[in-house]
């Protein structure tokens, strides 16, 4: 039996976070679900992903905090993390880059292009970690 | 006399700067007089010293008759002719005579008979009866004449026996003239020589005399000299001042200012025309008149001041005052008042100087009044910009304002429709269950619809970055020929299902800078639209050409075409042409607002022609080099 990628999915709204998830199960993923930024921030710590997938505007935390503070945190450094927002404006995907996020997209998304995205970047991360170690 | 010319100051007599000439003229002049006086002299004396030496030489005859011959001659020797004895003894007598030059010697009795004379030829004759007259009357003669050729002196003696007694007879003695006339001039030449040396003596001591009456004339005029150019000096400085009276009278007369003098006590002395002309009095009224009449009666006060600081010696300058008419109105007056001395240093009177300043006076008043206006305008205009800044960062803290809730409708939007568009996709993918037919047909119209909403929602943000003049451009190299074959290539599809023929004209053209997803934006929107508008079976064609440094993009098409009345709104925001709404051909109304924005934005010009049922061409022109930037004017 191989071990499933985890994803780690935060969104506060739960038909999006119900979406996402739907979509990436469908794929193979192994998905936690966070409701907010807090809740994001203990399942990473909990669970170790390979991936975070954040909503930007959450009530409370935003992505780009929670993006910072994984960041900050040891095994956060590596973890490849997509934004994944409704705000179309490129300041604001700039805004998420600049704390740390590696990638940007915009709602509504395409299915197709999120598993697309999603296993290209946790292929990425490999070879970064062989780098990093 | 020289030098006395009152005429020229220059005039002045070199003789009186160098007296010895002077003395010497008169040394001169004097000498002459006295050589000319000495002649006259002469001249008269010349006949007196002949008649002397005559009368001499008649006293010598006489002396010798009395002398010498009376011892000699006998009475019976001027009775009758002498005998030849006595003839001989007379001339023995004669001969020892000594009578200078001595010719002939001649007796005569009383009756005129030559009883002997040195020529015996003439005794016996008788003799010249006139001159014998008077001789024997007692009396000498004595005559000139000739004796032949020679010139003698003939002297005609009385004879007598007893001395008082009757002449007996007469003794004649012709002497040679040359004899006397030697002794007379002897006797002129001693009486010139006395003469002479009187006139020098006297010339001599003239001298000093000439040389002190000289000196002193030659002070005299010397004086008289400096007192005359002192008097033309005096005079032509009394013209001098007389013109400067005169210029200053001139000068006076002719200021615009008003000029008038007083005495000490305030009564009017002159009056110029500029008086005349401000305070509208005339010279003959004002004169002798108060100065007082001129000032307006709340003003005395400052008369009585004024008069007192001028009388101490203060002079007064440009004290702004008013003045009282004749006609009983006011005028605003600069006053400049000065004392008046006389050459004691006394004050004697005051100059008054009077302008009119109420043209100055309106001027400072128009001036306070602009100056005032000034600052209020500079005050509102302070406060008007106060108010501008702060409206501006209201307007600025608005702006933000605006962008963010924009961002946030935005996002509002569109996170409601992904849950929309991804759950409907998840159905149509099939992977929740078989979907039946009709389900699938609804699902499709969620589908396009939801698109529309996406796609309004993207222009609406679009839209809201064009009006905050924040559409920012990628700038790069565009090869518009390509971008033209990718936007007839995506638009195939949907022109093959409407059966629309669409073609392509492209030409090779230069690469210009702009932002190729904007530019192909604008084409998609421009054949998208042309395929919305045309029928089944036209045809929509794309042609690009390049112009004058300009590219063309012309998209023409055959359809339906726009009423003229509706072409100028064609790009107004939300502006749908009457025949789109009643075809109900989709669309927000953003689409041609946006495409203009965005070749306004590059610096080019989209423009329409049209006809209702023939067609319509979009044209844009784009500069191919323009000096567009990728970030907005600020």
């Amino acid at each position: 039996m191989t071990l499933l990628p985890v994803v780690l999915i935060a969104d506060d709204d739960p038909d999006i976070l119900e979406l996402v998830a739907l979509t990436l199960e469908r794929d193979g993923y192994e998905v936690v679900q966070a409701r907010s930024g807090e809740e994001a921030l203990r399942l990473a710590d909990e669970r170790d992903p390979h991936l975070a997938v954040l909503d930007l505007m959450m009530p409370g935390m935003d992505g780009c905090e929670v993006t910072r503070r994984l960041r900050a945190a040891e095994n956060g450094r590596r973890l490849p993390i997509l934004i994944l927002s409704a705000f179309a404006e490129d300041r604001q995907a700039a805004r998420a880059l600049d704390a740390g996020a590696d990638a940007y997209m915009r709602k509504p998304f395409s299915p197709r292009e999120l598993l697309a995205k999603a296993g290209s970047m946790i292929l990425d991360q490999r070879p970064r970690s062989r780098l990093a170690t | 006399m020289p030098g006395m010319s009152l005429s020229t100051s220059a005039r002045i007599s070199p003789a009186a700067s160098r007296p010895p000439r002077l003395a010497l003229r008169f040394a001169i002049y004097t000498g002459l007089a006295l050589v000319v006086v000495g002649v006259a002299m002469l001249l008269v004396l010349e006949r007196d010293v002949e008649t002397r030496a005559e009368q001499r030489a008649v006293a010598q005859t006489q002396q010798v008759a009395e002398a010498t011959l009376r011892r000699h001659l006998q009475g019976p020797d001027f009775a009758r002719p002498v005998t030849l004895t006595r003839q001989r003894a007379l001339d023995a007598v004669f001969a020892d005579v000594v009578v200078g030059g001595l010719v002939r010697a001649t007796l005569y009795n009383r009756r005129g008979v030559v009883t002997y004379s040195t020529d015996h030829r003439l005794i016996g004759t008788s003799g010249p009866p006139a001159a014998f007259r008077a001789v024997l009357n007692g009396s000498p003669d004595r005559s000139e004449e000739l004796l032949g050729e020679l010139k003698v002196l003939r002297t005609f003696v009385p004879v007598r026996l007893v001395p008082g007694g009757r002449p007996i007879g007469g003794l004649a003695l012709a002497q040679d003239y040359s004899a006397i006339d030697v002794q007379i001039t002897e006797a002129f030449r001693h009486t010139a020589a006395v003469l002479f040396l009187a006139l020098l003596a006297l010339w001599a001591s003239l001298i000093p005399i000439l040389r002190r009456t000289t000196a002193q004339l030659h002070d005299r005029n010397r004086r008289l000299v400096a007192q005359a150019t002192e008097l033309e000096e005096a005079l032509a400085e009394r013209r001098r001042a007389e013109e400067t009276v005169l210029q200053l009278a001139a000068i006076v007369e002719s200021s615009a200012d008003a000029i008038a003098g007083t005495t000490v006590g305030g009564k009017i002395v002159s009056w110029n025309s500029g008086a005349e002309r401000l305070f509208g009095y005339t010279a003959d009224e004002m004169i002798g008149q108060e100065v007082a009449l001129l000032v307006p009666g709340d003003r005395i006060h400052e008369l009585e001041s004024v008069a007192r600081r001028v009388n101490a010696g203060e002079s007064i300058e440009e004290h702004q005052t008013r003045g009282l008419r004749k006609d009983g109105t006011e005028v605003d007056v600069s006053l400049t008042v000065s004392p008046i001395r006389d050459a004691r240093r006394q004050v004697t009177g005051t100059a008054v100087i009077a302008r009119d300043i109420t043209h100055m006076k309106r001027q400072q008043s128009q001036l306070q009044a602009l100056l005032a206006k000034e600052r209020v305008a500079r005050t509102d205009a302070e406060a008007a910009q106060q108010a501008l800044a702060e409206q501006n960062e209201r307007l600025r803290e608005l702006d933000r304002l605006k962008d963010e809730f924009i961002s946030l409708v935005s996002h509002e939007l569109r996170t409601p429709l992904t849950s929309i568009r991804g759950y409907l996709e998840l159905l149509l993918d099939g992977g929740v269950g078989e979907l039946s037919d009709d389900q699938v047909r609804f699902l499709a119209v969620v589908d396009r619809n939801s698109r529309r909403l996406m796609h309004l929602v993207g222009d609406l943000l679009f839209l809201a970055q064009i009006e905050a003049g924040k559409l920012a451009l990628e700038l790069g190299e565009v090869d518009l020929d390509h971008l033209v074959e990718e936007c007839v290539e995506a638009a195939k599809p949907f022109a093959d299902e409407k059966g629309i023929e669409l073609t392509a004209n492209v030409e090779r053209m230069p690469s210009m800078i702009g932002d190729r997803s904007r530019l192909g934006q604008v084409l998609d929107n421009l054949v998208s639209n042309a395929l919305k508008f045309t029928n089944e079976g036209g045809s929509v064609s794309i042609r690009i050409s390049a112009h004058d440094g300009e590219a063309v993009v012309e998209v023409e098409d055959n359809g339906i075409g726009i009423a003229p009345e509706e072409q100028g709104q064609l790009f107004d925001r939300f502006f749908r042409s009457s025949e789109a709404t009643e075809r109900a051909i989709p669309g927000t109304g953003l689409g041609l607002t946006i495409a203009q924005a965005i070749v306004e934005r590059h610096e080019g010009a989209i423009e329409v022609e049209s006809a209702p049922g023939k067609g319509t061409t979009m044209r844009v022109r784009l500069p191919v080099r323009s000096s567009v930037t990728s970030e907005v004017a600020a």
